[in-house]
């Protein structure tokens, strides 16, 4: 199991010796890793090795079979009100509905993770992700790429999230898209956000200055 | 907290709105099945009578199972549950919401439609008062109790019939007491206590169901 750290800047999350077990056999075994404010950690690993179990053990969506989490140098609560408020998670499926338009779509998630988003803010997100055009078609008709740049339609509403974990975010996009995204992530790590991000594209935010954390877990890939 | 949950309130029925298949079939199954008996049976008032407690609840008590794999499945299907579960606001509300909307699509439509099907087996106004009232009480036990089942059985292989196989033993107390005070009330006598005991029941399943409801969610999804 690889460990990424960050020496140089302090820690705002902390993992020890985490461990996680599927159908009986460990995926993730004591890992440990820092994660700082302003910087993006690169999961990588084959298929099955674990990146979205250990994204969905740092969201609190799985609990934590072994070791521990710290957020600012304090054990971390996955299920405090703090916490969720801080956090921005995507994952592979989009969680978008099919019945709704893009416009609903984002209003309804921005309503419901306990932020307030006023009608404008809404719409000049879709205007910058480029779906104004379809603001008004429900979401099953448009495009795989379009249905990705508006499950990442979050990230550009103005809430301050401390922590991103974002599943495979370039996945399905077109180039411009996919820099569009990048340059949103640079701006929020500026902003001093942490993210955490799985791709299996060979794309990186900051090509020089993310950590990578190889992920092989002990018995090989879950299947 | 309570704008959250009528946030999530709004959001069910506007689905639910744009789905109307999933609940109104859940109103056309108990209006045929109820109407069935009277047409499969020999004429006789007195019988029709007799047996109209147990069909009327019964036709209720399935139709309200017919919309319960719903509850948690599309969401869970197309990854919004996760977003839900990572609300701020605690999960028991969400269970809370999704219960409410259940039950507002597919269970007040069976409490109005009621009172009319029961004109069909002739019963007296006390009984269709008592029917009336008991399904108010009984609907929203069963969609709390539904909702719990949904949520334990999400993800799983043939999970809607492990759903109704786990959920209809468990209606048993309800169809009783439900059926009971339609009985008593034709029979002339007072209906208040099966009514009360409902009342009651439906009281626990509120105080109880939401918060197993969340337990269930976090197992079923991890």
């Amino acid at each position: 199991m690889s460990t990424a750290t960050r020496p140089s800047a302090p820690a705002r999350l902390q993992a020890h010796r985490l461990g996680l077990q599927r159908g009986g056999k460990p995926l993730i075994e004591a890992l440990s890793f820092e994660l700082a404010a302003g910087r993006a950690l690169h999961l990588q690993g084959d298929n099955g090795s674990g990146k979205t179990s250990l994204l969905r053990l740092i969201a609190g969506l799985a609990p934590l079979q072994a070791g521990h989490l710290l957020w600012d140098g304090a054990r971390a609560q996955p299920q405090s009100e703090a916490w969720r408020r801080s956090l921005l998670y995507t994952a592979h499926a989009a969680a978008l509905k099919g019945e709704f338009t893009p416009l609903e779509n984002l209003r309804w998630q921005a309503r419901l993770s306990g932020h307030a988003a006023p009608e404008r803010e809404l719409r000049d997100t879709l205007q910058r992700l480029g779906l104004h055009g379809a603001a008004r078609s429900p979401v099953r008709v448009l495009s795989q790429g379009q249905k990705k740049r508006l499950s990442l339609a979050a990230l550009f509403l103005p809430f301050k999230r401390e922590l991103l974990l974002l599943d495979e975010p370039f996945d399905a996009l077109d180039h411009a898209s996919i820099e569009l995204i990048r340059q949103r992530l640079r701006e929020l790590l500026a902003q001093g956000a942490s993210v955490i991000y799985t791709s299996h594209q060979a794309q990186s935010l900051q090509p020089a200055d993310d950590a990578v954390l190889v992920l092989k877990p002990p018995h090989g890939p879950l299947h | 907290m309570a704008r959250h949950f009528l946030h999530l309130l709004r959001r069910e029925l506007l689905l639910g709105w744009r789905h109307a298949a999933d609940w109104a079939g859940a109103a056309a199954f108990f209006v045929i099945v109820a109407s069935l008996f009277p047409f499969g049976m020999d004429a006789d008032p007195a019988s029709l009578r007799a047996i109209a407690p147990g069909v009327l609840w019964t036709a209720a008590l399935l139709a309200s199972l017919l919309a319960l794999p719903h509850i948690f499945s599309a969401d869970h299907a197309d990854g919004s549950l996760d977003q839900l579960m990572l609300a701020p606001q605690p999960l028991a509300l969400l269970v809370l919401g999704k219960v409410w909307a259940h039950w507002l699509m597919c269970g007040l439509p069976l409490v109005l439609l009621a009172p009319l099907l029961a004109l069909q087996f002739d019963l007296n106004g006390d009984a269709i008062q008592a029917l009336a009232l008991s399904l108010l009480l009984g609907t929203p036990i069963l969609s709390q109790i539904g909702a719990l089942g949904a949520a334990l059985v999400l993800g799983a292989r043939g999970g809607s019939v492990v759903l109704a196989l786990m959920v209809l033993p468990l209606y048993l107390p309800v169809l009783v007491f439900g059926a009971g005070a339609v009985a008593t009330a034709q029979a002339g006598q007072s209906a208040d206590a099966p009514l009360l005991l409902l009342a009651a029941l439906c009281l626990g399943a509120m105080a109880t169901t939401p918060w197993a409801g969340a337990a269930a969610l976090r197992i079923s999804t991890e």
